[in-house]
């Protein structure tokens, strides 16, 4: 939670979100993937040590470490999980999954990421496998697969 | 930040307080011996916390207070616990007892008014010690991955802040094996306030 991770040893990645956001990104010709763990969308020119909370600070982060390990931006391609709507507070604070899903979209698009798949929003919690060297991504519901991405 | 030495004891008393209550109240709603068994105050960094829950099936009781102090309160059940509470209850008042794996419409709400009990006697606990007055939202149950089932309230602290104090108590029945624990996040300013005042 609140970190990520970028590697290229193909190591298959793990973590698990409710209403957080999952971002896997991969430059498959490198052989580089990253998995990232976001709480919240935007720091808000609020000072953190912890750069891996906010969707703003994350996704930078991971493509710089991406391209300082041999990765090119040009090819990074995304995959995203995660954003769920836990429960239903009746004031609107805790829709925070769905500002969190928007503003991931909105920064990978401005980087000119692709997102290649999803599986977003609803009402449950998420295991995420995300395969750094081909950029799999498979999503788990109490150890049932849901879904491969 | 000052605090008086003697009043850090009130927070203790607090600590206690609150889970004796609870485990009171779900032992005379059971009709079976509850024991509170560790309660403690930690200050923790957020994002270690889904760690220390892991990610084995559970049921979260979330709600909101506010007042002198506000702040969250979660109560987890494991789900097996979750279950034998349901079954207790429902058999007390001859309702048929779910088998299933699945909890069904009578399994939840016979929860949801457990966890109406436990949480606002938790807060009853607190109300007294610090003689105010405090306000609670609706709990809403979530059944999930316990670390899923936490994130939510974690995100809504992290608006803020990286650390929290959180007041962790662990509760057992057990001879039916029943365990449940209670993390409450007050808001740190707020509960000075109210202790400074007593």
């Amino acid at each position: 939670m609140a970190e990520f991770r970028v590697v290229n040893n193909g190591s298959v990645l793990v973590t698990t979100v409710g209403s957080c956001v999952a971002i896997g990104l991969v430059d498959p010709e490198a052989g580089i993937g990253a998995l990232g763990h976001v709480m919240l969308p935007n720091h808000n020119g609020k000072q953190t040590e912890i750069i891996g909370k906010y969707a703003d600070t994350a996704i930078p982060a991971m493509i710089k470490e991406m391209e300082m390990k041999g990765a090119r931006k040009d090819r990074i391609k995304a995959k995203i999980a995660g954003g769920a709507k836990m429960f239903n507070f009746p004031s609107n604070s805790f829709s925070i999954g769905e500002k969190n899903i928007e503003a991931v979209r909105k920064i990978l698009k401005e980087y000119g990421i692709e997102v290649l798949g999803e599986d977003v929003g609803e009402n449950y919690g998420r295991t995420i496998e995300f395969h750094t060297s081909t950029g799999r991504m498979v999503i788990k519901k109490a150890n049932k697969v849901l879904k491969e991405l | 930040m000052k605090i008086d030495i003697n009043k850090l004891a009130k927070l203790n008393q607090l600590a206690k307080e609150g889970a004796n209550k609870v485990a009171e109240n779900l032992s005379q709603l059971l009709g079976i011996d509850v024991e509170m068994k560790i309660t403690k105050i930690d200050f923790v960094t957020l994002t270690d916390l889904p760690q220390e829950i892991g990610n084995d099936e559970t049921v979260g009781i979330h709600l909101s207070f506010t007042g002198l102090p506000s702040g969250y309160l979660v109560v987890l059940f494991p789900t097996e616990s979750a279950k034998k509470v349901a079954s207790l209850l429902l058999q007390g008042i001859g309702e048929e007892i779910n088998d299933n794996d699945e909890f069904t419409d009578m399994d939840r709400s016979a929860i949801s008014e457990v966890a109406n009990i436990l949480t606002s006697s938790f807060i009853d606990g607190w109300a007294n010690v610090l003689k105010t007055e405090i306000d609670i939202s609706t709990p809403q149950m979530v059944h999930d991955m316990g670390s899923a089932v936490i994130d939510p309230i974690l995100i809504e602290l992290a608006k803020e802040v990286d650390h929290a104090f959180v007041f962790n108590s662990h509760i057992h029945a057990k001879d039916k094996d029943i365990k449940c624990q209670i993390y409450v996040f007050p808001e740190l300013n707020k509960l000075m306030e109210a202790i400074e005042k007593l």
